[in-house]
């Protein structure tokens, strides 16, 4: 495949990713879709790191990606856990309060 | 077209039609599951792009890691055994407007992108060049890494925790 059509299948699968963080309720299913976006977007990374001068730079950049996904799925999952001993549900639109 | 490009398609239509499949199911563990298909159709990639330390960091921090954080996550918030793990999607048509304007408007700037920026197999880069750039080039990043690393797990152990009555 080209660069550019391995740009448009990253590009396919940010959106879809963004499609289910807009369309979901439930905060786990949020978490998914997000692992969704930064997946596109490494797709990308490694895309350009491959086919441009970015060169391996690229791959640098996308070990600290998936660090930092990890980090935010571990947080994530925490304060899901959270909200659910609070409120007994994790649908996000009933998560209104700051102060539980 | 060679091999590799078969390839690449085979696995750009796993990744297209498991991640369509993650975000319109309504039952939550069936999207955990087919998230593992399109995470490992990703590594794949990772591979065919000649990035297999990147594969190998996929599976083992991806599937090995959150996939399996998401599913306790799941069956951790006791939905799972008495209301329902169905979350259908909501606002479907919008969401979907949304989608694809942002998807063409991505397009246009990649086409434009593309136009002008000249594309040249770069030469191959192994695990020792990355493992020489991170500890060189890349040194602050890498110590910061460590450092959140830890602040998250006092965080997440900090957050989960029970009070005590």
């Amino acid at each position: 495949m080209s660069p550019f059509e391995i740009f448009l299948l990253a590009d396919a699968l940010f959106v879809i990713g963004i499609f289910g963080v807009l369309t979901r309720k439930n905060a786990i299913a949020i978490l998914i879709s997000v692992e969704l976006i930064l997946n596109g977007v490494n797709l990308n990374l490694i895309n350009f790191a491959r086919n441009t001068a970015l060169g391996a730079k690229g791959q640098v950049f996308v070990l600290f990606v998936i660090l930092l996904a990890a980090l935010e799925a571990a947080l994530g999952i925490a304060i899901i856990l959270g909200i659910y001993r609070s409120l007994k549900k994790i649908d996000v639109d009933e998560a209104r309060v700051l102060r539980g | 077209m060679t091999v590799l490009a078969v390839l690449q398609y085979i696995l750009s239509v796993m990744i297209v039609l498991s991640a369509v499949y993650v975000v319109l199911s309504g039952n939550l563990v069936r999207a955990a599951f087919a998230l593992f298909f399109t995470l490992f159709a990703v590594a794949g990639f990772y591979l065919t792009l000649k990035a297999e330390l990147i594969a190998g960091f996929q599976i083992l921090v991806y599937v090995g890691g959150i996939l399996i954080i998401i599913l306790f996550g799941i069956m951790l918030t006791p939905e799972y055994f008495k209301i329902r793990v169905f979350s259908e999607p909501v606002r479907i048509f919008p969401a979907a407007i949304i989608s694809l304007i942002l998807f063409f408007a991505v397009y246009v700037v990649g086409y434009e992108m593309f136009y002008i920026m000249n594309t040249a197999e770069q030469p191959y880069t192994g695990t020792y060049d990355i493992g020489v750039m991170l500890l060189s080039n890349y040194i602050l990043p890498f110590e910061a890494a460590s450092l959140v690393l830890l602040v998250v797990l006092i965080g997440a152990a900090v957050l989960s925790r029970r009070e005590v009555k």
